[in-house]
């Protein structure tokens, strides 16, 4: 499947079979999918199902057409292919054109929660929404068109801690309405030009290093790289079930929209601190970024030429002042490539992911000490954000508003002031 | 100088473990390495290198003493730090990879 990647190096996304894919790892993904699932008085997990099924449902009509398959079986193979280069695990079909019953096992959400969570808690509710929306757009792709399946998790091994899932599939009597993935979504026409930053950091170095690993599932369909499990993910996912989640919110209880935003905010800050620390704690960072750091602010450099190789668009640091500040441009985001085709034009900045990003980087670095490679876990989380003197951030440009590009600035803030752009 | 784990973390069902070498392994001890273990290892930009065991990957920097093991096999990863420790206690690197 590596060799169906398309690399678009201007614009710095990638896609496979017309849909833009980006890296995340578990623990990023564990926090979203929660933020989306606890709330009772909204469909969390409708939302979070749906989504899966119609982004997947078009990757894999792109993939089938790509390729060339035509038969059941021969699809049902690509499919289960892809889901284990994506890193989500394995599936084995055991389907007809009625339904049947799909295996899943190595499953990146039910393993990621069991590494996280499992020495603590129990769980009672089935976990993996992204593979049972993936197995319904699997079988509407192979048999029938967007909406005709609906599948359901019967046996989840983050619940059993058995070493499978099973998940069922039905056919409907009607296809259910279904919307598809915008695929590309608006991207931008030509890259801006972003003033040269001021780093040793070569950014277009960073990211050809990057993009020659070949960052693919393994023989359990699991991607372990930079110490955690990524997933190399649809990033219309992430944009559809973020900005979903937030109107159903709004739709029910518009009070706690600000509410909603600020977990999807706490959703890049998750990101950042825990992939991002650990791709700084790597022997991949170490290797291939770590001749280019000369100063402390050259990590942040670092950072985002890190973040431009994982197909989120290209981001640069426009100016970072030492343990104070700094300025980031995002020139073709992901979220506001798919806001821009799916929305009317935004009133107010809309690039949420990003908004807890930024100033996580700036946490990490200066308040997390990052450098000094400290143990990046939960107890070490909340220490950190305890602490006064903490970065926040603000979009201060807005693609989805109309600006040529999307800017964000991040600086400390003490609990008795806000942020000052 | 021995080896030195730095960390070990859980990551998934495995765990990846953080070692510390007394000097940094060059390609040839590398090739050897996943000679001996049945694995294929590959270089990227003359300076990463990953080593793909049946247990897992080995990932290893040219231009540091750092390494990484994500195994899902304790006795293989046991057995890997036994062949380091011999492999960094040997001769002159040069040498060897000749």
């Amino acid at each position: 499947m590596f060799e169906h990647l398309h690399l678009d190096r201007d614009r710095k996304l990638i896609s496979l079979f017309g849909e833009p894919v980006i890296f995340h790892c578990h623990h990023y993904n564990l926090f979203l999918q929660q933020t989306i699932e606890d709330p009772e008085w909204i469909d969390g997990v409708g939302i979070l199902r749906r989504a899966a099924q119609e982004i997947f449902y078009s990757l894999l009509r792109g993939a089938f057409g790509t390729l060339g398959v035509q038969s059941a079986q021969e699809r049902l193979a690509v499919a289960a292919q892809i889901f284990s280069f994506l890193g989500f695990g394995r599936l084995e079909f055991d389907v007809t054109a009625s339904g049947g019953e799909v295996q899943l096992t190595h499953s990146h959400y039910a393993e990621g929660w069991l590494s996280k969570y499992g020495g603590q808690v129990s769980r009672t509710r089935p976990i993996d929404h992204v593979a049972v929306g993936y197995v319904a757009a699997a079988l509407d792709a192979t048999f029938g068109e967007l909406g005709s399946y609906t599948a359901e998790e019967t046996e989840c091994m983050a619940v059993t801690r058995k070493d499978r899932c099973l998940i069922q599939a039905t056919r409907l009597p009607r296809p259910q309405s279904l919307t598809p993935s915008p695929g590309m979504g608006k991207v931008i026409e030509k890259p801006a030009q972003l003033p040269k930053p001021v780093t040793a950091v070569d950014y277009d170095a960073v990211n050809e290093a990057l993009w020659s690993l070949p960052l693919v599932g393994d023989e359990r369909g699991q991607i372990r790289a930079f110490n955690v499990l990524l997933t190399r993910m649809p990033a219309n996912y992430y944009n559809r079930i973020q900005y979903r989640f937030l109107e159903e919110l709004k739709a029910v209880r518009a009070e706690l929209l600000g509410v909603g935003e600020d977990l999807i905010r706490e959703s890049g800050h998750v990101c950042v601190f825990y992939t991002f620390g650990n791709i700084m704690e790597s022997v991949e960072w170490e290797t291939l970024v770590g001749p280019m750091l000369e100063k402390d602010t050259d990590w942040i450099h670092g950072a985002y030429a890190v973040a431009s190789s994982l197909g989120w668009g290209r981001w640069q640091a426009l100016e970072v002042v030492s343990g104070q500040s700094c300025r980031v441009a995002i020139d073709g985001n992901y979220e506001a490539n798919y806001f821009l085709a799916s929305y009317p034009q935004a009133d107010e900045p809309a690039c949420y992911f990003a908004q807890g990003a930024v100033p996580g980087m700036m946490n990490l670095v200066y308040n997390g000490n990052i450098r000094q490679k400290p143990v990046l876990d939960q107890v070490f989380y909340n220490r950190l954000f305890q602490r006064g003197g903490l970065f926040h951030g603000k979009e201060t440009k807005a693609r989805e508003k109309g600006d040529p590009w999307c800017e964000f600035y991040a600086a400390r803030v003490s609990e008795t002031e806000s942020l000052r752009v | 100088m021995q080896v030195r784990v730095l960390k070990r973390r859980e990551c998934g069902a495995g765990w990846a473990t953080d070692l510390l070498l007394p000097r940094c392994l060059t390609w040839p001890e590398v090739e050897k390495l996943a000679k001996e273990m049945g694995g294929t290892c590959r270089c990227f930009q003359g300076q990463l290198v990953w080593l793909d065991l049946p247990a897992g990957r080995i990932t290893a920097s040219l231009r540091l003493p750092r390494l990484t093991m994500r195994l899902y096999d304790a006795a293989v990863e046991a057995q890997i730090l036994g062949s380091l420790q011999q492999l960094v206690k040997s001769g002159d690197p040069g040498i060897q990879g000749s």
